[in-house]
This record gives C-alpha cells, sequence and structure tokens, in this order.
C-alpha cells in the first residue's frame, strides 16, 4: 500500500496532528484495553486538531482520530465504541476491499484524497472514500460491542455516540432554522451515518452484551483529555455553529456547570450579539465569576456584554478587574482602552 | 502540493467546474494614492503590488508582490451588518459569519478569526495580539494572528487594521508565510495601512 | 469542496495550458544573470522526490500500484543521479533528517511548495504579475515575465544540514487511469469541446541557491513524457524535467 504510505509521510508533518504525549498515550490506552497490547501496538495513531467528528483507519495500519470526535464522545466507553469500530473496519479488511470496489464513480475522489492534498479536507467532503457498505458498517459495530463488553465498559455507551450526533444535527438544523440533516447520509458524517436503524440495533446488542452496565470511565476520560478539552470547546465555538455549541456544552454540563463550561456559554451568546444574547450571557458569566477559580477571560466577556447593554460603569470595572486577574493579557493596550484607562 | 490564496480558491470554487481561475493581474504603482475595494478608501503604497482584477466579494479587494499563497493583502471597505468577510461558497455545509449589527472594536478579531477558521477549514487559527491604532484618522484595532492550513507544512502569519462606521467594517489584512516572507513584507503592507485615508 | 474543487480547477488550468501552448512548458525558467560557479564541486541536494503514480484504475487500488509509485522513486532518482554526473555535478538525496534540522527541511520544503504554486500560476500559467515583468532579451518580442521569487537568505541553514551549494526540488504526478482523464476532459470538453488523451502527467522541478534562498532555475511540464514505471521512461521524463537546467558548459541551459 504504497500510495497510502505516501499520504501519510505528508500527513506527519501536518500543523494539524497533536503530538501530545499525554493525550496519545491516554487514547491509545483505550485502543490497548480494547485490543490487546500485540495488536495496539503495531497501530499507527495520529490525534488531528479538526473540529468535526472522524475517525477511520488505512488499510497500513495508521489510524486517524480527530479532536472533533473527542469532544463528542461523553466517556471513556463512548471513545472505546468508536475505536473498536474502527479497528474492526481494518481487521476485517473492509478499507482494503473498499479501494478494489472503487467504481469510476468516486475514483476521482478518492484520488484527490490519495494525493495527501488536502487529506482530510478530502475524506470530510468527499465521504465516498470511507463509505463502507452497510453490512460492514453493521460488521464493525458489532465487533466494536463485542469488544466493548470484553473489556468491561458498558456496552449502551455505544448507541449513544450515534443518538448524541444525531441530536446535534437537530440543534444544527434548528439554530439556522434549516432542516436537520441526521437521516441523509451525506455530508461530514457521511462516512458513518448516525441512522436511527444503527441506534436500534446497537442497543439489541448492547441487551445482548451488556458488558459491565455503569462502567463508563467518565472520570478516566475527563482525566486524559486534561487541558486539551478547553481548547476543543473554544474551537467548536469559533466554527459558526451555535446550535450545535450549545447543544455540546449542555452535553459537557451534564454533571454540572463548571467556573470554564458557563463562560465559554457567556462567548457563545455574546458572539452572536443580539441584545437577548447579551443579557443571557451576562447572566452566564455572573454564575461563572461566582465560581472558584473562575478564568479571568469571565470578566472580559462580562465586561465587553455590559459595555454594549450600555451599562458603561460596570462593564469598565469587569475589564479593569479582567487586567488585574490577566495583567499579561496579549490584549491588555485595547482592553486598557474599552475601561477608559491608559494606566 | 500547491495551493492558491484562499480568496483566489474561493473565485475559483465559483467558476468552477467552467473555468480555472485566472484572472488576470493589473500594476498598482508605488507613491500615487489609489481608491480600493470601491470605495472612498484611499491608499499609497511605498512600492509597486499587483492587484487582482477580480473582486472576491462585492467589497473587497485582493493585492500581492509574488503571488497570493506568499504574501495576500486583502481590503474590505464598508462591510454592512449581515454581511460576510468573504465569499460565503459553503453556505450550506459551512456557512461564514456574518457581520454582527451592534459590533466594536474588539469584536472584529474574533469575527475575523471565526471567518479564517471556517473560511480555511482549520483549527490552527492562534490571535497573537491585539492593540489600538488608526486607519485613516480614525480609531482602529491592529491585530496579529498564526494559522496554518491542512495539506502543508507551512506555518502562515498575518498583522490586520480594522475600523467600524456607522457599524461598518474596514479592514486591510495581510498574510504571508512565517517562513522569511513574513518579516520581508510586513513593513510594505503596514506602509499600505498607516497610508490609509477616507 | 473547498480543496479538491481548486484542485481540479488546476488540473482543468493546466490542461488548459498545455493545450494552447505546450511549448511554453517545454523548457525551464532560468533567473536572469544566473550561472553556476566555474570552480569547486557542484553539490546539488535533491529533496525526497515528491512522486505518485496512477493509484488509481478501474479495479481500484491494487499492489500493483504501490510497485509502480515505488519503482518510478527509484528508476527517478538513479535518472537524476545520471543527469547529474553529465552536467558535472554530484546529487545527494536526502533521507529522513529528524529533530530542529527535520523541522527547518519540512518548514523549507512547505515554503517551496508555496513558492512553485505562484511560479507555476504566474510564470507558466498566462496569469503574469505586472511587478514580475521584464524586458524581453535583445532580439526578443515584447514582454516576458522573469524568474524572481525567493526563499530568502534563512536558506543557508540547509545548506548546513546539506552541506550542498544548491537544493533541487521535483514533483511528478502521474495518473494513468480513469481518475485523472475524468478531470480533465470534463473540464477541457465543458470549455472547448477538446479531446484529452488519456490521464494526467504534470511535473515540476526547481533548483535553490542555498546562499541566497533564490530560486535560479524551474520548470514545470503539464503534459510530460516518459513512462516512469520503466528505467527508459524515467530517464525520458527526468530529460524532459530538466531541460533547460543550465550547467557549467551550457550557461544558458540549451542543451
Amino acid at each position: 500500500m504504497m500510495s497510502v504510505d505516501e499520504a501519510e509521510r505528508k500527513f506527519r508533518d501536518s500543523p494539524l496532528i497533536i503530538r501530545d504525549p499525554a493525550l496519545n498515550g491516554y487514547v491509545r490506552s483505550v485502543l490497548c484495553k480494547l485490543e490487546g497490547p500485540a495488536k495496539c501496538a503495531a497501530v499507527r495513531l495520529y490525534l488531528v486538531r479538526t473540529p468535526d467528528f472522524n475517525a477511520n483507519m488505512a488499510p497500513n495500519g495508521a489510524m486517524q482520530v480527530w479532536s472533533g470526535l473527542l469532544l463528542r464522545t461523553r466517556n471513556e466507553a463512548q471513545l472505546a465504541a468508536v475505536l473498536g469500530h474502527e479497528y474492526a473496519h481494518y481487521e476485517k479488511r473492509h478499507t482494503l476491499a473498499l479501494y478494489r470496489e472503487l467504481k469510476s464513480k468516486s475514483a476521482s475522489a478518492a484520488w484527490l484524497a490519495m494525493t495527501g492534498v488536502g487529506l482530510i479536507a478530502a475524506i470530510a467532503m468527499e465521504s465516498d472514500f470511507f463509505r463502507y457498505s452497510r453490512e460492514m458498517e453493521r460488521e464493525a459495530d458489532l465487533a466494536g460491542v463485542e469488544a466493548m463488553a470484553t473489556a468491561g465498559y458498558d456496552t449502551r455507551e455505544a448507541a449513544r455516540v450515534w443518538e448524541q450526533l444525531r441530536e446535534e444535527m437537530d440543534a444544527t438544523a434548528a439554530a439556522r432554522g434549516t432542516t436537520s440533516r441526521k437521516d441523509k447520509d451525506k455530508g461530514l458524517f457521511g462516512s458513518h451515518p448516525p441512522s436511527a436503524e444503527r441506534v436500534a440495533y446497537l442497543i439489541e446488542e448492547a441487551g445482548k452484551m451488556p458488558g459491565r452496565p455503569g462502567e463508563n470511565g467518565l472520570a478516566a476520560y475527563r482525566a486524559g483529555l486534561g487541558p486539551w478539552w478547553q481548547l476543543f470547546i473554544d474551537d467548536q465555538l469559533k466554527r459558526n455553529d451555535f446550535g450545535a455549541a450549545e447543544y455540546l456544552l449542555g452535553q459537557l454540563a451534564a454533571s454540572g456547570w463548571t467556573a470554564e463550561l458557563l463562560c465559554a456559554r457567556g462567548e457563545l451568546f455574546r458572539r452572536r450579539g443580539g441584545v437577548d444574547d447579551l443579557a443571557r450571557a451576562e447572566g452566564f458569566y455572573a454564575e461563572a465569576v461566582d465560581k472558584v477559580a473562575a478564568p479571568a477571560e469571565c470578566w472580559r466577556g462580562r465586561g465587553l456584554a455590559r459595555l454594549k447593554l450600555g451599562r458603561e460603569a460596570e462593564g469598565r470595572a469587569d475589564v479593569l478587574e479582567y487586567l488585574r486577574r490577566a495583567p499579561d493579557a496579549s490584549d491588555r493596550a485595547m482592553m486598557q482602552m474599552m475601561a477608559g484607562g491608559t494606566r | 502540493m500547491m495551493r492558491m490564496g484562499k480568496l483566489m480558491l474561493a473565485a475559483g470554487l465559483a467558476a468552477m467546474p467552467t473555468a480555472p481561475a485566472l484572472a488576470g493581474w493589473k500594476l498598482v504603482s508605488h507613491g500615487a494614492e489609489v481608491k480600493v475595494a470601491k470605495s472612498a478608501l484611499g491608499v499609497t503604497p511605498s512600492e509597486d503590488w499587483n492587484r487582482w482584477s477580480t473582486r472576491p466579494i462585492a467589497k473587497g479587494e485582493v493585492w500581492t508582490l509574488d503571488g497570493a499563497g506568499l504574501n495576500e493583502l486583502y481590503f474590505v471597505s464598508g462591510l454592512a451588518a449581515g454581511e460576510t468577510l468573504f465569499k460565503d461558497a459553503r453556505k450550506k455545509d459551512a456557512p461564514l459569519p456574518k457581520l454582527p449589527a451592534n459590533a466594536q472594536l474588539t469584536d472584529i478579531p474574533d469575527f475575523f478569526e471565526s471567518s479564517e477558521r471556517v473560511g480555511l477549514n482549520t483549527s490552527a487559527f492562534e490571535l497573537i495580539g491585539s492593540e489600538p491604532a488608526k486607519l485613516g484618522g480614525r480609531s482602529a484595532i491592529r491585530f496579529t494572528y498564526r494559522y496554518a492550513v491542512e495539506g502543508s507544512a507551512l506555518q502562515r502569519k498575518g498583522v490586520a487594521t480594522a475600523t467600524l462606521e456607522n457599524g461598518q467594517l474596514t479592514l486591510i489584512a495581510f498574510a504571508a508565510p512565517e517562513t522569511f516572507i513574513f518579516n520581508r513584507d510586513a513593513p510594505k503592507a503596514l506602509a499600505v495601512m498607516n497610508s490609509a485615508r477616507f | 469542496m473547498l480543496k479538491t474543487a481548486w484542485k481540479s480547477a488546476l488540473l482543468g488550468a493546466a490542461a488548459v495550458a498545455c493545450a494552447i501552448s505546450a511549448p511554453v512548458a517545454a523548457k525551464g525558467v532560468t533567473r536572469e544573470d544566473f550561472s553556476f560557479p566555474v570552480d569547486g564541486k557542484l553539490r546539488i541536494a535533491v529533496f525526497r522526490p515528491d512522486v505518485q503514480v496512477g493509484s488509481l484504475r478501474v479495479g481500484g487500488l491494487d499492489e500493483a500500484n504501490a510497485e509502480w509509485t515505488e519503482s518510478a522513486r527509484t528508476n527517478i532518482q538513479l535518472a537524476m543521479e545520471n543527469a547529474a554526473s553529465e552536467r558535472g555535478a554530484s546529487m545527494t538525496f536526502l533521507g529522513d533528517v529528524g529533530g530542529a534540522d527535520g523541522e527547518a527541511l519540512a518548514a523549507y520544503r512547505g515554503l517551496f511548495q508555496a513558492v512553485s504554486a505562484e511560479i507555476v500560476q504566474h510564470q507558466f500559467l498566462f496569469d503574469p504579475l505586472p511587478t514580475k515583468t521584464i524586458p524581453a532579451m535583445p532580439g526578443g518580442k515584447g514582454k516576458h515575465p522573469g524568474l524572481d521569487w525567493t526563499l530568502g537568505p534563512g536558506a543557508a541553514r540547509l545548506r548546513d544540514v546539506t552541506h550542498a551549494d544548491y537544493a533541487m526540488f521535483v514533483f511528478t504526478h502521474d495518473s494513468y487511469g480513469d481518475a485523472g482523464r475524468k478531470v480533465a476532459q470534463v473540464v477541457m470538453a465543458g470549455l472547448f469541446g477538446v479531446y484529452v488523451p488519456a490521464g494526467v502527467h504534470i511535473g515540476y522541478a526547481g533548483l535553490v541557491d542555498l546562499r541566497s534562498g533564490n530560486i535560479v532555475w524551474f520548470n514545470t511540464n503539464f503534459a510530460i513524457g516518459g513512462d516512469v514505471r520503466e528505467p527508459d521512461g524515467a530517464t525520458k521524463r527526468v530529460r524532459e524535467l530538466l531541460s533547460g537546467l543550465p550547467s557549467r558548459d551550457d550557461p544558458e541551459g540549451k542543451k
């Protein structure tokens, strides 16, 4: 598979590859729990900083996991469901079969992808490349559930991954005033359509192979993602997809709103910028700054929101508080101007 | 392999599949004031530039020294609330953010960052810093940034100056590879920004 | 769609260029006043050639294509080494370099690729930049664009890493199957109703002076000959790619 190797060679140098040993080590450890140390050691794992939900594994053993996926799987069991699924595609040589079966219809897309230029984009946009047949998807799903059960995870989490994606697509559509694309097998999730059928058979399968109910590895997952968590949330906030961001923040806050999450929600509403949005943003920031160890940016955000709402004195005070808490802020001069002082 | 400036890319997309994006460049001579982006904004460059004869958006204009992938100077003048910074080429799948109605100068780096992230389909975008500045005598914000796009090992750096008047955005942004080109050409781009007059 | 559409546009442009004016791309362009120094050893470091051979045909990607790419890489390297020694130069092919040196090489490789894209567009594809248009040589007609691009003096870092005076970058891309033909055909049929021969065979090569960082020579060809899967074909390919590359006894690259 020389051509795949060539693509990987280019890909390796990409500035989008996350090289942090801790995060790479954590994701690999989940794969190792599922597949055992020998198989897992042979996988070349690439974490890619790109905010879409995707993972894939090429026939040469190179696995990509995108940061948008790590933001969207809620716990270790859900991550395990996806990794087990992708590994099954690889082990059952589905991808290889896919290469062989490519006909002229999708050949140009695959060819473009294989040049290594825009490999991520090509896969995202031309998802024909990794479009498995329904049978292959089902086979990989079931193998994933089996691996989860053997490793001792709660297998019900597998169906949740796809349910969440469907809910997110609904949220995006609602905020944009468009029709949800959850039942269209095109677009970003094209390689893995989150169909209702898939959710149904995964629930059924989890009934047969429950694994260890309740064992979802939530704490391990939170610890494993560590400081990247905040960065992935930030990447999502800047995508201009209000509905998805609001949905994901709600999901992340399932076990309680932290100062960081409240602040992020404030940013989301402040940036949309309607008058109602600003008032709501101010409320979220206010809740955030009441919590212990709130980030300095919460005061910045509240100050800017208050200034826009015409509450000059309070706004300036917040901005000054931000500068006091973050004396080395990169926007210091600009914020000093907003605070009306030149100190 | 090769890649074009993002604005040309969007224009090429608009023209596909019937024509490649070869539109022609016109000389902008140094030392004389020229109006840009079909507006009252005038700038006086300190050296010769090339102006792309295609407008990336109705209120935009692109200049370059060596090709837009190497040094791209992007002018936007009078962008109104609800309009996008670049051509909204993937409106359905990845719509670009619209300029908010009540924008303030401190909102512009966020608006710019989000537009670039969506337009270039990248998360490798980082605002480095911002400070108060002037553009054509008006209060402005100047900010610097760094970004990379997938498929290339190249890091690019940028500097932009923006001002708002009656809610309308005027912005001049310069971007170039961080290796050598940015440091060589940023002073030329800043000279253009500093020469702006309304 | 963003990048894939752009790529199609480039291939379309390439097809247009070769259809309306193949001769332009036949020989490379040399930077004004460039010539190799008359004495001393000429050492050229070659960055890992970017070689791809039609990985898709009807029937899909298979081991046979992997062999094509592998043999093409070997053939091209051999042919280039021969071509260099004919010109009295030595070529060293760079292997994988790690650490800070590796990062510097990757950064300059990226910069060279960005510069290449601009040279191809503005020098070879009829989209000249007015600031780069210089008066024609005596006896020439009108104006012609001059080769005036540089990676900057920081490229001397590559000189320290490679111990060479010049760096060469090579790219060839072949698609023998339906895939390339399809892209080109759609564009050409849409534009001119022109028949396009099967496959895409494009390549470019550039030479960088590692003291100044200047691109001193560049060539690209959108209908390049030679079947790189065979040693003879690779020799033909390399001859066409390096066509017009100056040498000491032929400073203007006429041979």
